[in-house]
């Protein structure tokens, strides 16, 4: 019988799959937007900028609710690599990801109560969360109320540099997505580590 | 100048007296001539002739500010005259500031005081713009302006002929619209204006447009008649407005790759070419609003879905690599 071992609270999950849910509703949005009359809009554009407005303003108070939880409960340690030989064990995962998987080997970090992810995760999770998500926050509330941006930024609209900046970080988010999607598979099962954000349970491999 | 217009400054009545004072008083200055302070005064664009600037001059002398100060005349309808001031610093900077005052006002009014019927003689625009008389007027027939006030709604309502700058004098997009929209919001975000042509109330802007995000920021980008009318075949701007139940709501017809704005608010750099630099499309937008959909960079466009790609084949690769190095092994074991 495999090992478990409990991992995520139940406000970190609700907070998570609002969270994916409200990334997907913005990504298609966003796109709807950025592509507007053409084949990669799928929503019209006056639905889609209603859309993308709301549910911008629903991710920006779940962040809110993500830095206050984090704060309150210490969780937020989780999403900070630690600095005590980071290049070592960094290396140490980023071989088991390139090589030691094919060999079936273990994991080199699995998680544990006290650290829930591997030092790669450590150093994403901490760029998207505290680096990323804030850039994109800013800058879509910016749009959002777009007299907040400079008139005029070196000859060309002020809103520019706003709009180049939240498609940049809108994007990492979204192949962020695509990768934390795959890695998602990797538990001993297909459906495994969803099933660990849903119940708050990790399965361990045999 | 719309034909319910007062009449201009000539009706005073005048003795026999009086008549003979002035023609004294022209007697003794030999001619009528600018007060002082007009002769510094523009009073045709530089391109006028010398004729032209001087007839200008005669009439600024009185229909300016500095003629309403320092009248040249002592018998003038100062009432009158006050209504019917000219800017001359606008006007020779106006469509119409190379003419001469009396090439629309007509012969009757270079005589003082002014023929009672002058007003009459003045020339209609499609006089002389005969383009509009071919497409604009029709055009503008087909409007609720024309339909509910055919006898008060003109031309001159909307186009003021002594301040009315082309989009090319203007320098920037932001002037045209602000020109253009000043046009539509002087009746239709004045109870007063508004009043002056119809007794219905008038509806407000703010909430007629709150389908809109940032209608202000909207009126100060675009031109209302950049919704407000019908695309027309080759471009250009049509004069048959419409309301608001006619009129554009497609957001995507603007924010677009292919914008309406291209050949309508920016059609001069259509003409020129200059719609793609440094990867950007609809470049010329991008100097004075950022148009979401129209004006993103198509060289961060393709880096994006390079790296798309290049995550997706990252992905799909490792996991084919990983499903079969475990059928590879449970064969082995």
């Amino acid at each position: 019988m495999s090992k478990r071992v409990y991992l995520f609270r139940l406000w970190l999950r609700c907070w998570h799959w609002l969270n994916a849910a409200l990334i997907l509703t913005l990504i298609t949005s966003g796109f709807s937007l950025h592509y507007s009359g053409s084949n990669a809009a799928v929503i019209n554009f006056g639905l889609a900028r209603q859309i993308h407005n709301y549910a911008g303003l629903t991710l920006c108070a779940n962040y809110v609710v993500f830095f206050i939880g984090n704060v309150i409960t210490g969780n937020w340690w989780q999403f900070v690599p630690s600095p005590k030989e980071f290049a070592k064990r960094a290396w140490i995962q980023t071989r088991y990801y390139a090589w030691d998987i094919f060999r079936g080997l273990p994991e080199p970090f699995p998680p544990t109560r006290e650290v829930n992810f591997n030092p790669l995760q450590q150093v994403t999770y901490w760029a998207v969360m505290y680096l990323l998500m804030p850039v994109l926050l800013a800058s879509g509330l910016m749009f959002l109320y777009p007299t907040l941006a400079p008139e005029n930024w070196f000859g060309v609209d002020g809103l520019l540099p706003v709009a180049l900046t939240h498609y940049v970080a809108g994007f990492a988010i979204f192949l962020f997505l695509l990768s934390h999607l795959y890695l998602a598979t990797m538990g001993p099962k297909l459906s495994s580590l969803i099933m660990t954000m849903i119940t708050g349970w990790h399965e361990e491999h045999e | 100048m719309s034909p319910s217009a007062p009449p201009l400054c000539c009706e005073a009545p005048m003795t026999l007296a009086k008549m003979a004072a002035l023609a004294m008083l022209g007697i003794a200055i030999g001619a009528w001539s600018a007060p002082s302070g007009a002769e510094e005064m523009a009073s045709a664009a530089p391109g006028a002739d010398d004729q032209t600037r001087e007839a200008n001059a005669q009439c600024l002398a009185c229909h300016s500010e500095a003629g309403l100060k320092n009248p040249p005349r002592p018998d003038m309808h100062m009432e009158g005259l006050a209504n019917h001031l000219i800017s001359a610093d606008r006007f020779v900077k106006s469509v119409h500031g190379e003419e001469a005052c009396k090439d629309c006002h007509g012969e009757p009014y270079t005589q003082y005081p002014h023929q009672a019927n002058a007003r009459y003689q003045i020339k209609m625009c499609p006089e002389c713009h005969k383009s509009a008389k071919r497409e604009k007027v029709p055009e503008f027939q087909t409007t609720l302006h024309f339909k509910n006030h055919p006898y008060n709604f003109g031309c001159t309502s909307c186009h003021n002929p002594h301040t009315l700058q082309k989009a090319k004098t203007l320098g920037s997009e932001k002037k045209v619209v602000a020109q253009d929209n000043g046009m539509c919001r002087d009746c239709h975000d004045s109870e007063q204006r508004f009043a002056q042509f119809t007794t219905r109330e008038r509806p407000d802007l703010e909430e007629a447009h709150k389908f809109l995000p940032n209608p202000e920021l909207h009126w100060k980008s675009v031109r209302c008649v950049d919704c407000h009318t019908p695309a027309k075949e080759g471009g250009g701007t049509s004069h048959a407005i419409l309301g608001k139940d006619k009129a554009e709501r497609d957001c995507s017809v603007c924010h677009n790759a292919t914008s309406s704005l291209r050949v309508r608010l920016y059609r001069h750099f259509a003409e020129q070419g200059t719609f793609q630099k440094a990867g950007f499309i609809n470049t010329p937008l991008l100097k004075e609003a950022y148009v979401v959909g129209a004006t993103r960079n198509t060289w961060l466009d393709l880096a994006s879905w390079i790296l798309t790609a290049a995550v997706v084949v990252g992905c799909v690769g490792h996991g084919l690599a990983r499903w079969i190095a475990g059928l590879l092994r449970r064969r082995r074991d």
